[in-house]
């Protein structure tokens, strides 16, 4: 590998953006709870339960909801860092879940994940240098000059000194460890990053400096991303695409742009009247939802938005309304979206 | 102007650490009136979370010590009271609300008991009309079939729930005053309507002023009826909610607002958000001037000599700000 160019020659963001890069299908992820204790044995908590979608080369799809609606657990499943219960998840047309060991190691240098807490996913023992060069040894890249080369056009590339190289992660302030984090994962030129809430424990004035540093490189490396977040404005400010889950299942996916100015299913519309405005002078009409999440053991019958939906009818009790295309690229889950 | 229930002079906090004295207080002064919502704003570190504690003299000594400042309450210096003069205000006068309800309800008791025994303390209440008065509470927040729930213990209980029972617990005597720390940061967002509609419902009912720490400008915006902005320890701009967000002054303010991604504001993707440069200072360092200097896109050579006082330059508005007041670079 050419130590000195992070570019990547082969991908220009106009010409790639219609080929799907990643393709997940109906994939299902269900943990068992209690099992045998007392009893009660196969129960299982849907925490990914039918979820289907594409990501385009390039795209930045945000992945919204709230806790427990299995939107980490579908990032770890795209990395397969956790096995699927079933589904199909196919990268670069080819599907992960069927790749031996070898191959797999091969597939992970194309695909990496951004933590959210930067300080519990870096190891306190090794110096950021350590760390930087660490995956460019594990896949045997670089003669040791070329690799500490590369860790220092990383760390500047994120906006660090490269002097830094010696220091450990305690050294650093929230925001430097997420920069150190993002760093890490470009080290090996992925074509995909999964980021798993990259901003949410950050303060506000740091938050913005990652969230432009994100755009950077995606833009400057053509990336796609998966952008897994709670924040509502942060995931309109920068995906492509959103898609809202919802106890396990997408209930609405669509470019941002339409998705917030005409949300479809009744869960995003609350969704987006619950956020709060910064601006004392705008007044809303803000849609309350009754009660908590469904336990994601005993899913009610029918749609799972059921208990808490202001526009419920007695039909959503008879099926669990699949995804459909209700405007040209606009999905939603339910039976009263037009 | 609503009379004043809580008044914080000149409140200075400090801990003593292996890296030095970390100023986490640094000279406060806040006015809360009666039934009024103040909204304390700060990132961390910024010192809103230890002037509550202070407040409540709940600071850990050591390491921690409150090292001067008066905070009168009923004709009264809190920080002057004896140990168990300050219980019968803490708790019973004065209320707190605390971020992570998990870890602020005790595990091994049902919530009816730990409501009860607020209730017996400062109240007087025997066991019987405790529960009772331990249920009507739980109604009172909103919590379904409280009979039912009364007997729970903690971890049987949602995130929202639990905060509800917090919540159910710091109005248990009346207080005249909650103060709210980050009371929704960790609930979801539909979770965290459903508990700021509950506590301007309550604050209404009850007549209570609630001083609200929060991070999030969206929560103060739509809750505060005051807004203090805190910076290193000291606080940089005061306002009426409405003053404040619409004339922000001091340029940490108005970066804030600037840095924040806002869905009903959005534009095309490639808008680059203005983030604020730099991080917040250590606290153990001693800057002599603005402690946002560094940071600051607007500083004149001043800003870093000499820290400027907090000035009305509007009416009702105080800014910490040379520039504000007309230095010019």
């Amino acid at each position: 590998m050419d130590a000195g160019t992070l570019t990547r020659p082969d991908s220009t963001r106009d010409e790639s953006a219609e080929t799907a890069l990643l393709s997940v299908k109906n994939l299902k992820k269900y943990f068992p709870v209690g099992d045998g204790l007392f009893g009660r044995k196969n129960l299982r908590v849907h925490a990914v339960d039918g979820v289907s979608f594409d990501l385009k080369k390039g795209e930045i799809l945000g992945l919204v909801g709230e806790s427990g609606c299995g939107k980490s657990t579908t990032g770890r499943l795209i990395l397969r860092l956790l096995e699927p219960t079933s589904g199909e998840i196919r990268f670069m047309d080819e599907n992960i879940f069927e790749a031996g060991a070898r191959r797999m190691r091969e597939l992970r240098r194309e695909m990496q994940i951004i933590f959210q807490d930067p300080y519990a996913s870096l190891n306190p023992r090794m110096t950021i240098g350590a760390t930087l060069e660490e995956p460019l040894i594990i896949h045997r890249i670089g003669a040791r000059d070329e690799r500490r080369a590369r860790v220092r056009q990383l760390l500047e590339k994120v906006g660090l000194d490269p002097e830094v190289v010696n220091r450990y992660p305690h050294e650093f302030s929230g925001g430097q460890r997420q920069r150190i984090g993002v760093a890490r994962a470009l080290a090996l030129n992925p074509k995909l990053i999964v980021a798993d809430e990259p901003v949410s424990s950050l303060d506000v004035s740091i938050q913005a400096q990652v969230i432009n540093l994100l755009e950077d490189i995606q833009e400057e490396y053509a990336l796609s991303m998966i952008f897994i977040a709670h924040d509502l404005n942060v995931v309109r400010h920068i995906s492509d695409r959103v898609a809202v889950m919802y106890l396990g299942r997408i209930v609405e996916l669509a470019q941002a742009p339409d998705l917030y100015r005409q949300p479809l299913h009744p869960y995003t519309e609350a969704l987006l009247t619950a956020i709060p405005i910064p601006d004392p002078k705008i007044k809303r009409n803000r849609i309350l939802l009754e009660g908590d999440l469904p336990s994601p053991v005993n899913l009610p019958p029918g749609c799972r938005f059921y208990s808490r939906c202001p526009k419920r009818i007695p039909d959503c009790l008879k099926e669990d309304p699949p995804l459909v295309q209700i405007r040209p690229g606009h999905w939603a889950a339910c039976i009263l979206a037009k | 102007m609503n009379p004043a229930v809580l008044s914080i002079k000149n409140l200075k906090t400090q801990f003593h650490t292996a890296e030095g004295v970390v100023r986490a207080v640094d000279g406060i002064d806040l006015t809360v009136r009666s039934g009024r919502v103040l909204g304390v704003v700060g990132e961390s570190g910024s010192g809103k979370s230890v002037t509550a504690l202070s407040v409540m003299r709940l600071i850990p000594q050591p390491p921690g010590k409150i090292v001067s400042g008066q905070v009168w309450f009923n004709g009264a210096d809190l920080m002057t009271l004896k140990e168990n003069e300050m219980q019968a205000i803490r708790g019973k006068k004065i209320a707190m609300i605390f971020q992570e309800p998990m870890t602020s309800l005790n595990p091994v008791f049902t919530v009816g008991n730990q409501i009860s025994e607020m209730l017996r303390l400062h109240l007087n209440m025997n066991r019987k009309d405790a529960r009772i008065r331990a249920i009507e509470l739980l109604d009172l927040v909103g919590i379904p079939s409280a009979e039912r729930r009364v007997d729970d213990y903690p971890h049987q209980l949602s995130g929202g729930m639990r905060q509800r029972v917090m919540i159910a617990m710091a109005i248990s005597c009346n207080p005249e005053i909650v103060f709210a720390d980050e009371p929704t940061t960790a609930l979801d967002v539909t979770i965290q309507a459903q508990i700021l509609v509950l506590l301007e419902e309550l604050r209404n009912r009850l007549g209570m002023s609630l001083v609200l720490i929060s991070h999030d400008l969206g929560v103060i915006a739509e809750v505060a009826h005051d807004v203090a902005i805190m910076y290193a320890g000291r606080i940089v701009e005061e306002a009426a909610t409405e003053e404040l967000f619409s004339h922000p002054l001091h340029p940490y303010t108005q970066g804030l607002l600037a840095s924040l991604p806002r869905f009903d504001k959005a534009g095309g993707r490639r808008d680059r958000l203005q983030a604020i440069p730099g991080a917040v200072p250590k606290m153990t360092e001693e800057l002599p001037g603005c402690k946002f200097t560094p940071r600051c896109g607007v500083a004149v050579p001043r800003c870093g000599r000499e820290e400027p006082p907090l000035k009305e330059v509007r009416p009702g508005h105080r800014v910490r700000c040379w520039v504000a007041f007309g230095d010019t670079p």
